[in-house]
């Protein structure tokens, strides 16, 4: 009798150094806001913390980097190359976001300390859904960091777009999470699993093939939101525009990049194409060609709105959306990967891809806060009129970021585009190929509204007075890293990639 | 292949000195500051490049020392792209070429440096000057260094943005801000052709690197060993060729890009509007360095350039015809300047003529003399503006010996030295060119080089033309009667000239100079000498260009006064030069040749014994003493017949269509300019922009207005109608899926 008993439990293999980052993230936290409930207003102090919390957080996940690909938790955390880098960028958004938002917390009397214990709960979420290889931990994640988010866009209380934002995000939100979980049922009621790895092995002899098809379609919907490609982005402008400044650059470089962190997992490794089944067979396809043609759709759409836009902060919004496009390419490319390296390497360029992104949007998003002033009232294009060499250095780099952006050689946002390309043109099939192109179409497009910003900054006359912002330490700090980061990536890209593709996912560690 | 971490400080240490310069520079508002960092800067440039070269103080044998073995010493900065198959490091090497070429651009950059200190003393944009002179050092080196076509082509964009900054340097006058763009736009054509080229390379042979080297355990095979493996025959001699997308493609394509570089037929036109720049930068880089790059890449690419015939036949022709075409435009200027650039013009179309006729180390024998001669004149000239206060016109010299006779005496020996006269450096360069241009049928494969005879006449009457434009020159500047008092002697003569004055040079002047007064001196005037700092230089290039020429004497005059094989020069440029398609179809000379070299190489000591010189057969050596007795009479009745004329009447007048620069410019605007202009304006701009694009544009805005707006129609800001939208798109995801899944199940 005991015995048996034994055998039907299931001792969950414990590891807290599994997640030794996660924690030091949420206790870190919790720390922060039980500090700030007893003497409240600390920015500095709780701003040290946050950033001490996530240094150790990093320091954690650094150490665990050798390690060879497992996972832990019964099968529900994964120590792998995925979460490796992916982590590594929510990480570096976070710090990024804390130190541009003392300028903006300052000036508008934010509460900070709930500021920077939301903004450590979000990070905490994000980590989960890229370390989440159970689909379970997945949503777990993706709602602490949604919540955490919802109350974030709303923080400025007394502003009546900010409120709108944080009401459309939340209902929004929720209606997306619907499908998400829904489509986590039907995988279920498939594969009689939520685990990633079981999924994956599941595919090819499901239970009810047709439940796949439609828990896939779920899915994509879900995450399609998450990830803001078209037609699921609607959300998007209104939300990053309402949104204070700081927190609008923050959701499009982190959440972004965690949504395709498990959209990633999910598809890419948990609905591989199985050789010799018709459902995986049709699962993979219809995935492949449906997210083609949204990766197609929502660069197009994101470049050819962002182009109208009269508003830096909505055209960059449109910008994120385009982007989330291009990233998407690699990911399509992971997915029609023919071997388990180069599919590894497709994810470690999506994953790159999120980092020379972040690093340029977050640095742009620096520059936009500082010039926006209270309540963003400068975020108009005529508001950067001729500032050029009246703020030389805001300006260049300003001009700097756009160029990433747009792609330019020798910048962060170059070697990115290239290296999320090419495994979806290695694949050789013509949609793939055709998607390629447009890809690069829409990257020219895009130099149209991010040159427009250049030529506003220094070929127009400002018929308005320009008062310079003053640039506090925190911010030369951000600008400095966010600077350099882009040359870094931009010509060193290599070591990144190295290190980001150097730890197979688990799944093709186990297959070796 | 050696390593030599100390590489990368050649190409640093002017780019830390540019830095210095570029941000504290106007801060410190001070000559004395920028000066040093900048010369510094170049100094220590200098001192590691000769050091490695000649292996002073380093673990390895020096790149040029005979002890190397050809092997190039090598620097792996980092990997800069590896993406598949393709690799581009940031990595350096310097190997008997480059090795060469480093050593004089940074000495000679190192005196023009110094030379500048002088002459830009007083400026208000010192430090930026000096800044932008650094980034250049920086960028040529970068150039040469490059161990891979690619960053090699970063150093040439490089050198190509440095000269249009300091072309452009007076930015307030027009005709500086005019030459800028010219320059510019000039090159860009020429660097689309390198582009071009390099890619062809690499679909070619799959590599972009020059040497063999291992990176990261990783073995690299170079572009030229490629060739050498798989490369069994010359292409044909056809125009066809050009276009077959082979070595000759690459050839032409190549060379287009060192013709805008180095201001060769039909892209040469820029060179003289140049010198609007401060002098210093003539010297430098529109004489000295900058403008031999397209040499460089010609040479450098000599493996390619052996197998496509074709191509070489066009670079000899091209070269030839710069050649006589320039010295003859340069007979007819009256702006020292804008002589001395029309010699360089025609000097780069020796270069080149060397080059096309396979004679690749004379190339680059007489790149370097003319480096040291070129400067040597530029900075005399320079010398000379300066202390005539910023007089450029030669018509208002004169008798100049008499006030600046250091400058005198070593322009003396720049003029002889580019005149042809033996001993000087000059010499010794001009007349290989002119040996090998007469001998190239049996350097090539049989039938491969129609017309060398018709070569050789040209660049003889060229080599005449430039002893007579020399002597002009030096004739009008430093003998006959003071002419800067002219004006003031003859008042009526004056009002003419005057006006014709303001209208022609009001720009040549820099901006301090343009208050100072209207061109016509003070009555007291008197041309000073340079004060040392300028004419230490011009000392040192002097001496240069009087024996730079020894290191390259050929064994048909060395052996006269039974030196035996003292030309040093060649033998270290061997291991560069490819020994690829040299098979078969040779004379008896070049073959013999070969041989040679391996004999000469295995013995690496570089001992000159003298059955290393078997193949000098007797009547090769007479017939090429004979030529070079004819060439030095040909040097000697230019000089006496420019002395004769202008001696008797400096201000004689000259052919009205050589003065106009046989009208080129004028061509060029009225037949490629202008239409462009006019296509531009009225169909790019009127038609395309304004018509085709702004409708698209209007026409979005309209679209988005008449429809009550695409993307602001979904955009409403109503919760209800995001919600609604999703759902659609949802139906269309899922509906697509149930597809799907309909075809699993029926």
């Amino acid at each position: 009798m005991n015995t048996i008993l034994l055998q039907n439990l299931v001792t969950p293999n414990v590891s807290l150094q599994a997640v030794l980052p996660e924690m030091i993230v949420a206790f870190t936290g919790i720390i922060v806001m039980i500090y700030d409930s007893f003497m409240p207003k600390q920015r500095m102090v709780t701003g040290a913390l946050s950033l001490i919390g996530l240094a150790a957080s990093a320091f954690a996940l650094f150490s665990m980097w050798g390690e060879a690909p497992a996972s832990s938790w019964n099968g529900m955390i994964a120590n792998d190359g995925l979460r490796m880098s992916f982590t590594l960028v929510f990480l570096f958004v976070s710090a990024m976001t804390i130190l541009i938002s003392t300028v903006w917390t300052e000036r508008e009397n934010v509460p900070i300390g709930e500021y920077h214990a939301l903004l450590l709960f979000a990070t905490f979420g994000m980590m989960f859904m890229a370390a989440g290889n159970d689909m379970v931990i997945i949503f777990l994640g993706l709602e602490t960091l949604s919540i955490a988010t919802y109350v974030m866009a709303g923080l400025r209380k007394s502003d009546l777009k900010s409120n709108e934002s944080a009401m459309k995000y939340f209902i929004l939100g929720s209606f997306a999470s619907a499908f998400l979980l829904y489509g986590m049922a039907l995988i279920y009621g498939a594969t009689a699993s939520t685990n990633i790895t079981q999924i994956a092995s599941m595919v090819g002899k499901a239970n009810f093939p047709a439940l796949l098809l439609i828990g896939g379609a779920m899915l994509i919907i879900g995450f399609g939101f998450k990830v803001a490609t078209v037609p699921f982005h609607v959300w998007t402008p209104d939300v990053y525009e309402g949104a204070p400044t700081p927190v609008t650059g923050f959701m499009a470089a982190g959440p972004k990049a965690s949504a395709f962190a498990s959209f990633l997992r999910v598809f890419v490794i948990g609905f591989p194409l199985v050789s010799g089944a018709q459902a995986s067979a049709f699962l993979h396809e219809s995935w492949v060609t449906a997210l083609t043609v949204m990766a197609i759709l929502t660069m197009t759409v994101g470049n050819i709105s962002a182009i109208v836009q009269n508003n830096v902060k909505r055209m960059l919004a449109y910008s994120s959306i385009s982007h989330a496009g291009y990233a998407m390419v690699g990911f399509i490319g992971a997915g029609v990967a023919k071997t388990m390296q180069d599919r590894d390497e497709a994810i470690a360029a999506v994953a790159f891809y999120m980092l020379t992104y972040a690093v340029t949007n977050l640095g742009a998003f620096a520059i936009v806060t500082l010039i926006a002033q209270k309540n963003d009232r400068r975020t108009e294009f005529d508001d950067y009129n001729g500032i050029g060499f009246k703020s030389p250095v805001l300006a260049f780099s300003l001009s700097l970021f756009m160029l990433s952006l747009l792609g330019l050689p020798l910048t962060a946002g170059f070697m990115g585009k290239v290296l999320v390309f090419r495994p979806a043109l290695e694949a050789g099939s013509t949609l793939l190929t055709v998607m390629v192109v447009i890809a690069v179409v829409n990257t020219a497009i895009s130099a149209y509204y991010y040159l427009r910003l250049i030529v506003v900054m220094f070929f127009r006359e400002r018929t308005t007075s320009w008062l310079e912002p003053k640039v506090s330490g925190a911010l030369a700090a951000v600008l400095i890293i966010t600077i350099l980061g882009v040359f870094y990536f931009g010509i060193f890209s290599d070591n990144v990639i190295e290190k980001f593709s150097g730890k197979p996912s688990v799944q093709s560690a186990q297959i070796k | 292949m050696t390593e030599n971490n100390f590489l990368s400080l050649i190409i640093f240490a002017p780019l830390v000195g540019a830095a210095i310069n570029g941000f504290l520079g106007k801060r410190m508002k001070n000559e004395l500051f920028s000066g040093v960092v900048a010369c510094t800067a170049v100094g220590v440039a200098c001192v590691v490049a000769f050091m490695i070269a000649f292996g002073i103080g380093t673990p390895h044998a020096g790149a040029l020392t005979a002890a190397s073995e050809g092997k190039p010493v090598l620097d792996h900065i980092w990997t800069w792209i590896q993406v598949g198959g393709f690799r581009a490091d940031f990595g350096l090497g310097m190997d008997r070429l480059s090795g060469i070429y480093v050593c004089f651009i940074t000495f000679v950059g190192l005196l023009i440096h110094i030379f500048a200190t002088g002459y830009m003393h007083g400026d208000s944009g010192f430090y930026r000057f000096f800044a932008y002179l650094n980034l250049f050092m920086f960028s040529m080196l970068t150039l040469i260094l490059a161990d891979n076509y690619l960053l090699m082509f970063v150093g040439w964009e490089g050198v190509g943005l440095c000269s249009y900054l300091l072309i452009g340097y007076y930015i307030k006058k027009d005709e500086a801000r005019k030459a800028a763009k010219k320059a510019f736009v000039m090159n860009r054509i020429g660097d689309w052709g390198v582009l071009m080229g390099i890619f062809l390379t690499y679909s070619l042979t799959g590599s972009i690197s020059f040497f063999d080297k291992t990176v990261d355990g990783e073995k690299v095979q170079s572009v030229f060993s490629w060739i050498s493996q798989n490369v069994m025959t010359a292409d044909p001699f056809t125009w066809g060729a050009i276009i077959g997308g082979g070595l000759t493609s690459i050839g032409v394509l190549m060379f287009i890009g060192a013709c805008g570089k180095s201001a060769q037929i039909p892209l040469f036109t820029w060179l003289p509007d140049a010198m609007a720049g401060p002098t210093p930068v003539s010297a430098l880089i529109h004489a000295a360095t900058m403008v031999t790059a397209g040499v460089y890449l010609v040479v450098r690419s000599n493996a390619i350039y052996q197998l496509s015939p074709t191509a070489m036949w066009i670079i000899a022709i091209v070269g030839a015809a710069t050649a006589i075409f320039a010295a003859s435009i340069g007979l007819a200027q009256n702006d020292i300047k804008k002589v001395l650039a029309y010699s360089t013009v025609s000097q780069l179309g020796y270069m080149f003529l060397a080059c096309g006729v396979g004679a690749f180390t004379v190339a680059i024998f007489h790149v370097m003399t003319h480096a040291f001669f070129k400067a040597l004149l530029f900075l005399g000239s320079g010398s000379v503006i300066h202390g005539m206060h910023h007089e450029q016109d030669m018509r208002k010299m004169g008798n100049l010996r008499k006030y600046m006779p250091i400058t005198f005496a070593t322009m003396f020996t720049g003029w002889l030295a580019i005149a042809g006269i033996p001993i000087f450096a000059g010499f010794f360069s001009k007349d290989e060119i002119l040996y090998k241009t007469f001998a190239a049928d049996s350097y090539f494969p049989a039938g491969a080089f129609p017309g060398n005879e018709i070569l050789w006449g040209i660049a003889v009457v060229t080599a005449l033309l430039t002893a007579v434009y020399m002597t002009r020159m030096m004739v009008m500047t430093f003998w006959g009667t003071e002419r800067f008092h002219d004006e003031e002697a003859d008042v009526h003569a004056y009002m003419e000239h005057g006006h014709d004055d303001q209208d022609a040079h009001a720009d040549d002047h820099s901006d301090e100079d343009e208050e100072e007064h209207h061109h016509h001196l003070p009555h007291d005037f008197k041309p000073h000498e340079s004060p040392w700092v300028m004419t230490v230089p011009l000392i040192v290039l002097a001496f240069l260009s009087t024996v730079g020429g020894l290191v390259g004497v050929p064994y048909a005059m060395s052996s006269l006064v039974g030196a035996g094989d003292v030309n040093v020069f060649e033998h270290t440029l061997e291991p560069v030069i490819a020994k690829v398609g040299k098979n078969e179809a040779h004379s008896e000379h070049s073959t013999t040749e070969k041989k040679e070299v391996k004999h000469f190489f295995a013995e690496t000591k570089g001992a000159a014994t003298s059955e290393d010189h078997g193949g000098h057969s007797p009547e090769v050596i007479f017939k090429e003493r004979m030529l070079a007795v004819f060439s030095v009479v040909i040097a000697l009745l230019g000089i006496g017949i420019g002395w004769f004329i202008f001696q008797k009447d400096p201000l004689r007048k000259m052919p009205k269509i050589l003065e106009d620069k046989w009208r080129i410019d004028e061509l060029y605007n009225g037949y490629i300019v202008d239409p462009l202009t006019k296509v531009s304006r009225e169909g790019l701009w009127k038609g395309f922009d304004v018509g085709f694009i702004d409708g698209i544009v209007n026409g979005i805005g309209h679209l988005v207005a008449a429809l009550g707006g695409v993307v602001r129609g979904i955009q409403v800001g109503f919760v209800r109608s995001y919600a609604a939208f999703i759902l659609f798109g949802a139906l269309v995801v899922i509906g697509y899926f149930i597809y799907y899944g309909f075809k699993l199940i029926g």
